[in-house]
């Protein structure tokens, strides 16, 4: 923010940091400056806030005090976030955001212990502003025009001097350290819930550019992604999975009313002296979906076959039954390591007891899974299978998978490689293909959600 | 809107004394999502997992506040007629029987329909008048005359359209009935939804209220919650509960123990008048706790283990 800007609004920022009773008619300070800000930044990590929401932040920020962080967090994580997993998320930029103070021991002593002394701080930022010495402004360190500027912006939050710390850590800092302790770092450390003792290292890009970012990782394939950018990706494939069973919910409860039914409605009628006043409807058989899910854990395939899982994990909550295998050269069951969230796909395929290093052999894994567990799949069953069809030149066994999903009432195969790949090699996905209802192409997010589409 | 002999929160610290005399153990986050929910007028939603103490929190409101507690228990297939208002078509038929003979007076010398209808129509009041109105909790809620609590519990299990019904009453405060007209709010009630999420809340209705999670509480505030609800327990004997239960917890259980439950532990033990947690008494109370028989073999198993702590 350029200097000139911050002690001009610097004016109302005494006026408002000392009162931290409700304001009948909030102007705009820097508080709303603040909040837009932190709320753009929320957005950026993939929150939806909408403005209404945005507004009643303010509103709520009227009726709590400002000095009191535990409840300023909570008024704004109470109208800002809206669903309990994202929680994290915004403790972590709230830390990021609004830092505590960064001067603990010796400032407490000249500024005079708790409230007072936030008081009097204010007051003093009233001179800052008008281009004195402010309170902890050493004079001769550095031109009094910007460091004005800088305690303004820093003394602009509720009870945490220091926020924007990423942003101005290296104006305030040398401050800081002349002060003889080093406690700009100190204050860094303090961070507290969510980013406790990490040093944040990620600077929130404007929400255009994450969307744009977002949607270039859903296109590219995520064997070749650093680490860093898979999780993102996770993150963002995991938020679309809780939309997809918001939909799917609304689906399940339309279409609600079916043919009249008699019985209900002759008795109903009986209120009205038999005229059939109030018709009773059947209603129509809500027909839950069971998901049957084979994928493979070997390397090549595991990290699509986890954000496919994640998108699932979203669609558990509607589907009646889920059921997730893990498979290399046999078949486990991973399904409920894998909804709690505890572990990740390789994970708690071993602790199912799978050999991660054997040569993975699909037909070999549904013949012996066949043998186990011969009802598995039923009526309504829908299987999906995540796998590359790479057997390692054993034999296809095809017609193990066929007696497998014999009765299914959908068979999907995604394929988590290029198309010109099919078939190369030791692939045999031209032998499942048969008993596939739709065998789709998904080395990207985006062509995963298609074939998703397609499929249901 | 509201008057001044109504009780209003005026600090999330009072909040949290109001809340404990009414025998709840708030933390900090309930308190200022509660205080900030009747300050700016707008509904809570309250998520977390069953037993946390979700609908405890609305009954505590009501209690702190003074104010009555209106309850809707939502369900599938849940309608407006059960949720807000119903005409009594049963007490209406059985009026214009008893009134045959002044309708007959009434209605003499009409020549045709049309004139009967519209002599009928000048008859203020009539059949479709508020003495034939069946109100249920939400237009309760609105037409009371002293500021409610409205409690709607489990919105989760309720169908999509009544949830895109209740947005509209929860942003206006207010309902038309057609026959009637519009009929706003008097006093803006404090309206707690609760959820347990068997389904996803619509964003929609999420934008529309304020959110707040309750979590099982840490050990400490189980104790307090424990010594607060049941008094007579021995104190040495509630953080061994307590930690018995967070133990329990931990485990892979396929229900765990909420909070409700420990509660009914805690009370079965002073019904027993227990005097110390054995080996015996824990197996025996067990099946207070422990809901499923898979649960409770291994709880009995391992109450060696369990009473390590």
């Amino acid at each position: 923010m350029p200097p000139v800007l911050v002690s001009a609004v610097a004016g109302h920022v005494n006026g408002v940091w000392t009162a931290a009773a409700p304001r009948p008619h909030p102007q705009v300070t820097l508080m709303h400056t603040h909040i837009r800000k932190f709320v753009r930044r929320l957005r950026a990590r993939g929150i939806d806030i909408s403005t209404g929401e945005h507004l009643d932040a303010l509103a709520a920020l009227q009726h709590v005090p400002w000095l009191d962080r535990a409840a300023f967090r909570e008024a704004l994580r109470t109208t800002l976030v809206k669903r309990a997993d994202l929680t994290p998320v915004f403790d972590e930029e709230f830390a990021r955001y609004f830092a505590p103070p960064p001067l603990p021991k010796e400032d407490k002593n000249r500024r005079g212990p708790g409230r007072g002394g936030q008081m009097s701080r204010a007051e003093r930022n009233q001179s800052g502003a008008t281009g004195e010495e402010g309170g902890r402004g050493e004079p001769g360190e550095r031109p009094p025009k910007e460091q004005s500027a800088t305690s303004g912006e820093d003394r602009g939050k509720p009870d945490e001097a220091g926020t924007d710390q990423k942003r101005e850590g290296d104006q305030s800092r040398p401050q800081a350290a002349s002060a003889g302790q080093g406690e700009g770092t100190q204050g860094l450390g303090r961070q507290e819930e969510g980013s406790a003792g990490r040093t944040p290292h990620f600077i929130a890009p404007a929400p255009r550019e994450t969307q744009r970012a977002v949607r270039e990782l859903l296109r590219s394939s995520p064997r070749r992604m650093s680490p860093a950018e898979l999780r993102e990706l996770r993150r963002h494939v995991g938020l679309m999975a809780r939309r997809l069973a918001t939909r799917a919910a609304r689906r399940r409860r339309s279409a609600h009313r079916g043919s009249v039914e008699m019985k209900t409605t002759v008795r109903r009628s009986l209120q009205f002296g038999g005229v059939p006043f109030l018709l009773s409807h059947r209603r129509h058989k809500i027909r839950d979906p069971e998901l049957l899910v084979l994928c493979d854990v070997s390397g090549s395939v595991v990290r699509m076959a986890e954000l496919t899982l994640e998108l699932l994990r979203g669609l558990a909550a509607t589907a009646r039954k889920l059921r997730v295998f893990g498979y290399t050269n046999r078949a486990r069951e991973v399904t409920s390591a894998l909804l709690s969230g505890e572990a990740d796909l390789p994970r708690a395929a071993e602790d199912a007891g799978l050999d991660l290093h054997a040569f993975s052999d699909f037909g070999g894994a549904c013949y012996r899974l066949l043998q186990d567990e011969p009802h598995l799949v039923g009526r309504r069953t829908s299987v999906i299978v995540i796998g590359d069809g790479r057997n390692n030149h054993s034999e296809a066994m095809q017609w193990a998978f066929e007696d497998l999903v014999r009765g299914a009432h959908r068979v999907v195969w995604l394929v988590p490689e290029a198309k010109e790949r099919w078939n190369t090699a030791d692939s045999q996905l031209q032998c499942y293909e048969p008993m596939c209802h739709l065998m789709a192409e998904c080395d990207t997010v985006e062509k995963l959600l298609k074939a998703l589409r397609r499929a249901w | 809107m509201e008057s001044p002999t109504h009780r209003q929160f005026e600090q999330i610290e009072q909040v949290r004394g109001l809340l404990r005399e009414a025998g709840y153990v708030a933390t900090r986050a309930i308190c200022t999502a509660v205080f900030l929910a009747q300050r700016l007028g707008k509904p809570l939603l309250v998520e977390g997992p069953p037993g946390v103490g979700k609908t405890e929190l609305a009954k505590a409101c009501a209690a702190a506040l003074e104010s009555p507690l209106l309850r809707l228990q939502c369900y599938e297939g849940l309608d407006e007629a059960k949720a807000l208002y119903e005409w009594e078509y049963a007490k209406q038929l059985l009026y214009s029987q008893i009134l045959k003979d002044q309708l007959g007076d009434l209605l003499q010398g009409v020549s045709d329909l049309g004139e009967a209808v519209e002599r009928l129509e000048q008859q203020p009041g009539g059949f479709f008048s508020r003495a034939f109105l069946l109100p249920r909790p939400l237009l309760q809620a609105i037409t009371s005359e002293e500021p409610v609590v409205l409690l709607v519990d489990e919105i989760d299990r309720a169908d999509e359209e009544f949830e895109a019904f209740l947005l509209e009453l929860l942003s206006d405060y207010q309902v038309s009935i057609p026959e009637l007209g519009t009929i706003a709010a008097r006093h803006v009630p404090l309206v707690v939804l609760t959820s347990n999420a068997t389904r996803e809340v619509s964003d929609a209705l999420r934008r529309r209220c304020l959110h707040l999670f309750i979590d099982f509480p840490a050990p400490q505030e189980e104790a307090e919650v424990v010594k607060l609800r049941v008094p007579d327990l021995p104190e040495r004997l509630v953080h061994k509960l307590v930690a018995m239960v967070h133990r329990l917890r931990g485990w892979e259980l396929e229900k765990s123990p909420t909070l409700s439950e420990t509660l009914d532990w805690a009370r079965a033990l002073v019904a027993l008048g227990a005097e110390s947690l054995d080996a015996d008494l824990v197996r025996d109370t067990m099946s207070v706790i422990l809901k499923t028989r898979r649960d409770l073999e291994r709880g009995r198993k391992e109450v060696q283990n369990l009473l390590k702590v």
